[in-house]
């Protein structure tokens, strides 16, 4: 019996109701029946011929047939009650092939499938170009419509999960990886780029570097896949400047080779207004304190001239309406005190004393954690170090050393300017991908801020301008309704049984659900919109180091080894 | 003074003693071979349960007809038994399970095979023509024919050599292979004399009385009494008491080492009180594969429909 073959594994049974959308199977003696299985059952329609009906087991329970009293399983160990053990699977439809909504007959019989008949039952088979997202408990590739995550007919990967044991970092990585590895892309992969956020640990700051403990069943996982095992081949990594030093020295624990130190200039900060981004706050769009902010954005923005010889710094009007070169962060931060305190500067408005001195203490609090990101005159070689994620396919942007405001301000004014660049650029290809963990922190479910608009904004027509987000968050039923409901993709990982029963998880069914809250790392659950049902998923241990330990020329810390993020 | 007791069976399934025609019929000649006093034997518990094969059958009168023929009317049914073993192995099971279907004729009348159909499939009657003048009479013919069937797989279990020992529901009216023990849950004809009955009162669980030997349709036979269930000081004195059987070929010595090991055995099979609507002497296996054999002969009713459908169908033929 080779691997490729249908095996009859029983029948369909007669004392619970079959449906064409769910029916039960009485599971043969000598064999088995295992959640997740795709099974076939053929039934004959009178005057219409054969129906295939196919379906994925949900549920497989065992019991002592027509036994009346718990104690009854006492006695059949002692050999003097005989019962007969009956195993039954419950399958849920997933095609009908003619589309007849009849259901299958007690007594026909259901093989468990392989093969061509696997890829019907599952639609792989009419998906026009097909991205593996991992394999079934039985070794067999999953897919995902790639349409469905490209944009042509939906866009956007959801991925929910507890922290440390959901590896929803790492899945995220591995379909990145799939994307630009399995040749899915064809000829677009060359210009399709990534663009990674790191938020936790070092974990993505090796995505260039080969996995010394990748052992040959892992290999062998990735040869069933249809992947090479080997790491990322184009990556380019960006980690914050160091503060207080004059070279743009990355501010990284144990990769310092090969990443490159990323800050903004004072002139990119006002001439691309980003000062929004330092006021990110919950709770800061509910006060007065949102209008100073965009009246002084727009102000500064308005009024900025280049300075000869100074491509870091711009001159602005002081408050005395004079123009004056503004060299630092900090001297742009002092200036834009003294307007608000001048009542001459328009700046003010109708703003109160109390506003504006709300806006202060805030601006100051900003500047103590993102200031060292923003550099004046004393920059070198600003272009170098400004974010580029065209030179590299997968741009990974460290943040998590990040004060959390630092970190919203990097995520707004990257994804913005991002945004605006696809914008302009009226097409929807090249394609890029955006990974971000801790989607709560930017799109939190209630309130409004400059970061979640952006967010919100790609999750809504990212699709058609060729921005696919690939989000992800402990619950989603803390952030944004809109955006984790416009995901065409939906992933959870070990869930929290409390978390699992909100409506953000309806696609999950009742069994689905509970497994949620088993899940071991490295096995998800998938939904995607040609099946009715998640599917489990396992993907293989990573081919490309997550920490300095598992990198060939790594570091001596060896905690952890082989646990996903 | 008279004192009331209880017969501890459900009412419905009629009484656990119940003489069929005469209660006062004369027992048959009893042989008391064994060399002991009149007592009871105490019988071990054996360590491990023996591989038993308990042998039993269920009836049932599907429909009940009338054959006529001219001016004769004869009582006459169609009538479905089934016959099966179920093992005391590990783990117990219930195979060779046999469905029969018979049309039982009065009267000497005959008829063509009945074949009825429910859904897909096809379930024949076969006629046996008999004498039977009255419905009773009609209802003992299905009666024989199962058991029958019953001696038939006693016989083919007993073959197989892989019993230690086969229990079989009921007298063992035919020549049977050993070792083979007829259990009679209901107590239809007393046999011993008034002071011998005495004892059936005082036999706690696991003991026996001593064997007695009779012949019954010139079938030789040892038989005795043995308590499988404790009896409460409410219940009737022979509450929980079982009569065995087995084949006077077997010889004194065999028979008397088979009654210690059956005696001994059966309280573990006994089913309590709550359980079983005849319990205690129903036991464990034997009311398991009663359900498992009621299962095949199929719904009552489905299967009564099919034989209407089927007469109607001759009609219009």
């Amino acid at each position: 019996m080779t691997e490729d073959q249908s095996i009859p594994v029983g029948m369909i049974l007669g004392t619970e109701d079959s449906s064409p959308l769910d029916w039960w199977v009485a599971v043969a003696e000598e064999h088995y029946l295992q959640m997740d299985d795709v099974v076939l059952v053929r039934t004959d329609v009178p005057g219409r011929g054969e129906l295939a009906i196919s379906g994925v087991v949900d549920m497989v329970r065992a019991r002592h047939e027509a036994s009346r009293y718990e104690s009854d399983v006492f006695l059949a160990q002692e050999g003097v009650l005989p019962l007969q053990v009956a195993r039954s699977a419950h399958v849920v439809t997933t095609r009908l092939e003619p589309e007849l909504w009849v259901p299958p007959r007690p007594g026909d019989c259901v093989a468990r499938v392989r093969g061509v008949e696997r890829d019907q039952a599952l639609h792989f088979d009419s998906m026009e170009q097909r991205l593996v997202a991992g394999l079934s408990r039985d070794e067999q590739p999953i897919f995902v419509d790639l349409s469905f995550v490209d944009g042509r007919r939906g866009a956007h990967v959801n991925i929910s999960g507890i922290s440390g044991v959901a590896t929803k970092t790492t899945y995220a990585t591995f379909l990145l990886y799939a994307l630009f590895h399995s040749g899915v892309l064809g000829t677009r992969a060359a210009n399709t780029k990534a663009l990674v956020f790191n938020v936790k640990g070092e974990d993505l700051l090796f995505l260039d570097q080969p996995n010394a403990r990748l052992e040959d069943k892992d290999r062998a996982r990735y040869a069933s896949l249809g992947l090479p095992h080997e790491p990322f081949q184009s990556v380019g990594i960006w980690a914050p400047v160091k503060r207080d030093t004059v070279e743009a020295i990355p501010d990284t624990g144990s990769r310092q080779e090969g990443v490159k130190g990323y800050f903004w200039t004072v002139r990119d900060f006002v001439k691309e207004g980003m000062l929004r981004f330092l006021f990110t706050e919950a709770g800061d769009e509910r006060s007065q304190v949102a209008d100073i902010v965009s009246r002084v954005e727009s102000a500064l923005q308005r009024e900025a001239q280049d300075v000869e010889g100074s491509p870091a710094s711009v001159s602005v009007l002081d408050e005395n309406l004079n123009r004056t070169h503004v060299k630092s962060f900090k001297e742009l931060c002092a200036l834009i005190e003294r307007r608000l305190e001048s009542s001459d500067s328009g700046l003010v408005a109708y703003s109160s004393r109390g506003t504006v001195s709300a806006f202060l203490r805030r601006l100051d609090g900003a500047r103590a954690q993102v200031g060292h990101l923003i550099r004046g005159t004393e920059a070198s070689d600003p272009a170098d170090h400004r974010i580029d994620w065209q030179r590299n396919q997968v741009s990974v942007i460290d943040i998590h050393n990040l004060h959390d405001r630092a970190k919203r301000f990097v995520v707004g004014v990257v994804v913005k300017r991002l945004f605006e660049e696809k914008e302009a650029s009226g097409s929807a290809e090249p394609l890029i991908f955006i990974v971000l963990d801790e989607l709560n922190k930017y799109a939190p479910r209630d309130g409004w801020s400059p970061m979640k608009e952006v967010l919100l904004d790609i999750s809504e027509r990212g699709r058609s301008m060729g921005i696919i987000l690939i989000g992800a968050q402990q619950t989603a039923s803390e952030v944004e309704r809109r955006i984790v409901s416009n995901a065409a993709i939906r992933i959870v990982g070990r869930l929290d049984p409390a978390e699992a029963l909100r409506p953000e998880y309806g696609f999950l069914s009742e069994t689905a659900r509970r497994r949620a809250a088993l899940l071991k790392p490295g096995t998800m659950l998938l939904q995607q919109p040609q099946l009715p049902m998640p599917l489990e998923l396992l993907f293989p241990f990573p081919a490309w180091a997550t920490r300095s330990s598992e990198a060939p020329r790594g570091g001596g810390r060896t905690a952890f080894a082989r646990k996903g993020s | 003074m008279t004192v009331l007791r209880i017969d501890p069976w459900e009412p419905e399934f009629g009484a656990s003693v119940e003489a069929e025609d005469d209660p006062d019929r004369p027992p048959p000649p009893l042989e008391f071979d064994e060399p002991l006093a009149w007592a009871p034997i105490t019988c071990m518990p054996p360590a491990t349960v023996p591989c038993c094969a308990f042998i039993d059958g269920v009836r049932r009168v599907d429909t009940r007809l009338f054959a006529e023929e001219a001016d004769v009317v004869a009582p006459a049914l169609a009538g479905s038994w089934a016959v099966g073993v179920a093992w005391s192995s590990r783990p117990p099971v219930v195979d060779t399970v046999k469905v029969r279907r018979v049309i039982v004729l009065g009267r000497g009348l005959d008829h063509g095979t009945i074949t009825a159909s429910i859904g897909g499939h096809r379930i024949e009657y076969r006629v046996v023509a008999s004498d039977a003048r009255t419905p009773k009479q009609v209802l003992d013919k299905l009666q024989d024919a199962m058991r029958t069937d019953e001696a038939a797989l006693a016989q083919a279990v007993a073959d197989t050599g892989r019993a230690e020992v086969i229990v079989q529901d009921g007298p063992l009216d035919y020549h049977g292979g050993k070792p083979t023990v007829g259990l009679v849950k209901r107590q239809t004809q007393r046999y011993l004399d008034t002071e011998r009955q005495r004892l059936l009162a005082m036999l706690e669980v696991g003991q026996r009385t001593p064997l007695f030997r009779f012949e019954r349709g010139r079938i030789p036979r040892y038989s005795w009494y043995a308590r499988i269930a404790p009896r409460r000081r409410i219940d009737g004195s022979i509450a929980g008491l079982v009569r065995l059987e087995s084949h006077q070929e077997a010889g004194l010595e065999e028979t008397r080492r088979l009654a210690d090991t059956i005696s001994g055995m059966l309280p573990s099979f006994a089913a309590p009180m709550w359980r079983d609507a005849r319990a205690p002497q129903n036991l464990y296996p034997v009311g398991q594969l009663e359900t498992v054999l009621r299962n095949r002969l199929g719904e009552r009713d489905v299967v009564r429909r099919a034989v209407e459908a089927a007469l109607w169908r001759m009609l219009d033929d």
